[in-house]
Order: structure tokens, then sequence, then C-alpha cells
């Protein structure tokens, strides 16, 4: 991992449970899209569907909760909150996205969502 | 076997919801709190968000996916409406958690204007999301 603190850095804080998320929400995507979807339609086993549907919908809501927790905590500007919701319906998105977060939770990024006094922007 | 899954789904709803509708209320009652007092109780209810509520919230959904599919409702209308309200909800869940956790660690912490209106849109959420279960409409 390139990441200072080593792997479990990833883990910390909302960002990181984002992070963390939206690698899961991408993973289940792509396979979803890329395995199961074709073994449906091109060889006839619906099974997969069936099973990484579900999966992938559970690890999509909670790449949201985690998504709006890291809004509410002031960390995303309003931009980077559409942005990070947007990354999760396109294949690869949150792969793309994961290189913004690992900016913004490294500090190369300024959390620009929370305004002075604590109310959000 | 429904029934008992049916039961599952009310039970995590019900701890679920008993924690959610609580919080905007008491995030603003708790921002006006002595700081000694307010700091150790978001973070205890904070901890508690984090812990009883998610699970709360994870088995509603997944309790609930399970009876929608028994029941074969995935592509009624009332159900997708259903489903996008829960989605707010979780969403909302979230911004609750974070804001906990702000009150907990900033202690110029206030809660934003938008607070009261949120809190009476989950309401209204979860009133229409009674209706629709119970009457299941078209």
């Amino acid at each position: 991992m390139d990441e200072p603190g080593g792997s479990s850095a990833r883990w910390r804080g909302p960002i990181g449970r984002l992070r963390v998320a939206g690698l899961v929400e991408g993973t289940t995507l792509v396979t979803l899209i890329g395995v199961a979807v074709p073994l449906k339609h091109l060889a006839g086993m619906p099974a997969a569907v069936s099973l990484l549907g579900p999966v992938h919908g559970l690890a999509f809501i909670a790449y949201f909760v985690i998504a709006m927790e890291v809004v509410g905590a002031g960390e995303l500007a309003r931009r980077d909150a559409w942005r990070t919701a947007l990354a999760a319906l396109v294949p690869f998105g949150t792969f793309a996205n994961d290189r913004f977060l690992a900016r913004l939770q490294a500090g190369d990024v300024p959390p620009s969502g929370r305004s002075p006094g604590g109310a959000d922007a | 076997m429904y029934l008992w899954i049916k039961a599952a789904h009310v039970t995590s709803l019900i701890v679920w919801m008993g924690t959610q509708l609580c919080l905007p209320p008491l995030l603003t009652w708790l921002a006006c709190t002595p700081s000694a007092v307010r700091d150790r109780l978001a973070a205890r209810l904070h901890r508690r968000v984090r812990t009883v509520a998610n699970a709360a919230m994870l088995g509603t959904w997944g309790f609930g996916l399970t009876l929608m599919t028994l029941g074969g409702w995935a592509d009624d209308g009332w159900m997708q409406l259903k489903l996008a309200l829960v989605f707010v909800l979780s969403g909302a869940h979230g911004m609750w958690s974070a804001h906990l956790r702000r009150l907990a660690e900033d202690p110029r912490y206030q809660p934003p204007d938008w607070f009261e209106r949120a809190a009476a849109a989950q309401l209204a959420a979860v009133a229409v999301i009674a209706v629709l279960v119970t009457v299941k409409p078209g």
C-alpha cells in the first residue's frame, strides 16, 4: 500500500470507510455486469445474478449510508458528494473516485464541505 | 417461515426507527446543554447509533428484501416507492450519525436550521411507508 501508515490507514475515519465501501460496491457491480449477467443471458445460468444482485444491492446501500455520513461530517463539498454518488452508478466509477478520496484522506485536497460555525455548506 | 421473517423485519424496523426518530430533537437539545454532559451523552449516543441502530437498519433491509422476494412484490409500484423512501431514510441515518459525531467532537457545533424540516420529512416518510405496506395500493 502506498498510503502513510500502511494498509490499515485506508480503514480509518469516515473517508476510510467510504473508500472500503466503494471498493466493495465497485467490485460487486463489475462482477455482476461482467460475469453474472453474461452467464445469465449467454449461458442460461441465472443463479449468479440471483446471488450477486442482492449482494450488490446491500453493498450499494452501505456505500450510500457511509457517503451520507461523510457528507454530514462536512468532509465532502457538495460537488464532490455528487461525484462520489454518481461514481457508484458507473462500472469502475468507485475505483476512479478512490484516487480522489485517497488524496482527500491524505490531506492533499482541503475538506471544503464544512463551513465555519459547524453548519453545513 | 414467512411470519418469522416478518417478525424479525418489524423488530429491526422498530429498533432502527425508535433511534432514528429521536435523533433530530436529541441533537438539538444536546447542543444546548453544558459541554461536559453533552460530550459524554453525544459520544454514548453515537456508539449506540453505530452499533444497535446500524445492525437494526441492516436487519430491516435484509429481512425486508427477503419478504419482498417471498411475496413477489418487487415489480409493484407501492414497493418501489417504499424502497425509495427506505433508501432516503438510510441516507438520513448516515447523516444523523455524522452530526452526532460532530456534536461529540466539536464544542462549537450547532445543528443546522434544516433539522426540524428534516425531522418532519422523516416522520412523513415513515407514515407513508406504513400506509403503503398496509394498503398495498395498485
